[in-house]
């Protein structure tokens, strides 16, 4: 249990240091919903056009915040030189993928917790539905399983802040597609592919990118 | 004494097996032969001998391209997930070369199988593009190895590009059935696989295929090799540079 515990104390510190220093939390939820308004934009939406545009605006959003957040994970350390030092502790590598991916599904879901609301009011949806609740929280523990990973990845890269979501997003391109899907159904639109068992979709590529997380992260950590 | 003179009389053993290691693949003189062979005798089996198709007429000639391109496209990702478990496992220096060597191929075919399937598109289907689900698994598959290739050189260190890429390598693989199954679901056009239906294809198409499908194998494997030897000539020779550093140093 020490291996969880070590996972636990990461995530606190890491929750620890963006509570503290809340530029980067702030500019991040604002730029969430200044997507959204530049969606609203992009697809003059009025009537029937919202519900057909309504869940990709959605992941769009959520994804590229997500990517924000993702660059954010593992450039802190870098940039303070603490990766070294984290490194060197007495921890096991698949603790520190753990913390660093549960610090990230916390800070997305916190995200989500603002976005989703003003998401709702914005486009007129029923945003709170369980589907759309059920597929955003699986999509955001795929990703961030994803994301944590090439974050570790693009450390050291010339670059990175470019490189991490060139990675990341055709990588995650499954978990978009599926939670554009899921999310399209449960808000009650005649969806392609309704019948398909989207959910679970992204629940495999959850277990895909955790699994090949821990598996990898000792040699990408070294 | 010459920078020359000093490299000559270096004990590096690794860089001495290298250059042995090099020296076992096929003669280059014989293998280009082939290669050029094989290019001319497929383009006169494609343009020659095989007959316009009759509904679509002279553009089906570009499948006799373009299917040999994504079947060895795929072997090429192959080649990278196993070269990359390799490399994790063993650590050798070669078969992070062969990673690397097959994905610049693997790109290079991908990118060509999506250039002949978009000219291939436009007069048979209408359109240049469509969000089909090969064409998207395809178009996904490509931007994930450039990414490949981009980390790769993005790195400095030689050791760890190649960790890093090995363990690209084989994530970015394992994620092909999750693309591959997302997208089928999202939407499907192009034809399914046809050459294992019996009756699908008659006459000369499928001998014509599968000898196309020969020649490109060979046209694959020279370039694979060729990547091959120029990546192991550059890990050499920056070998030999820092050797070299080192002795001019004292």
């Amino acid at each position: 249990m020490t291996w969880l515990r070590h996972a636990l104390v990461i995530v606190g510190k890491d929750l620890r240091r963006e509570a503290r220093a809340r530029d980067f939390a702030i500019a991040t939820i604002v730029l969430a919903l200044l997507m959204l308004l530049t969606f609203a934009f992009a697809f003059d939406v009025a009537g029937e056009h919202v519900r057909r545009a309504a869940p990709g605006i959605l992941w769009a959003t959520l994804l590229f915040a997500g990517v924000l957040v993702a660059g954010r994970t593992f450039a802190a350390e870098e940039e303070r030189g603490t990766l070294e030092g984290l490194l060197l502790a007495p921890v096991d590598r698949g603790a520190i993928y753990l913390g660093k991916f549960l610090g990230m599904v916390i800070t997305m879901g916190a995200l989500e917790a603002l976005v989703l609301p003003a998401y709702a009011a914005f486009f007129d949806v029923p945003a709170l539905a369980w589907g759309v609740l059920s597929s955003v929280a699986a999509g955001t523990v795929g990703f961030a399983a994803a994301a944590t990973l090439f974050g570790a990845i693009a450390t050291h890269a010339r670059a990175r802040e470019v490189l991490l979501p060139l990675l990341l997003l055709p990588t995650a391109s499954p978990l978009v597609i599926a939670g554009v899907r899921a999310t399209d159904v449960a808000l009650g639109g005649p969806a392609v592919g309704a019948d398909m068992p989207w959910l679970q979709l992204i629940v495999a590529g959850c277990v895909v990118y955790l699994a090949a997380g821990l598996a990898v992260i000792d040699h990408v950590l070294e | 004494m010459s920078i020359e003179t000093q490299v000559r009389s270096l004990p590096g053993e690794a860089v001495a097996s290298e250059g042995h290691a090099a020296r076992r693949l096929p003669h280059p003189g014989l293998f280009d032969l082939a290669v050029a062979l094989a290019v001319l005798a497929d383009l006169y089996a494609i343009f020659a001998i095989s007959p316009a198709e009759r509904v679509q007429g002279d553009v089906f000639r570009i499948v006799y391209a373009h299917v040999p391109m994504g079947w060895l496209a795929y072997v090429a990702f192959t080649l990278v997930f196993g070269a990359s478990v390799a490399y994790l496992w063993k650590r050798r220096p070669g078969a992070d070369y062969l990673a690397r060597a097959a994905a610049e191929v693997g790109v290079l075919f991908t990118t060509l199988l999506l250039v002949t399937g978009v000219l291939y598109g436009r007069p048979v289907w209408g359109v240049w593009w469509t969000w089909d689900a090969r064409l998207t698994t395809t178009l996904v598959l490509w931007f994930v190895y450039v990414g490949y290739l981009m980390v790769r050189s993005a790195i400095a260190d030689p050791e760890r590009s190649a960790r890093i890429g090995a363990v690209l390598g084989i994530v970015a693989f394992a994620n092909v059935p999750l693309v591959q199954l997302s997208v089928t679901w999202w939407r499907t056009l192009h034809p399914t696989p046809s050459v294992t239906q019996p009756g699908a294809m008659g006459g000369t198409l499928l001998p014509i295929l599968l000898f196309s499908m020969a020649m490109f194998s060979i046209v694959f494997a020279r370039l694979v090799v060729l990547r091959l030897q120029l990546v192991r000539g550059q890990a050499e020779a920056r070998q030999l540079a820092q050797l070299v550093a080192e002795r001019t140093e004292v």
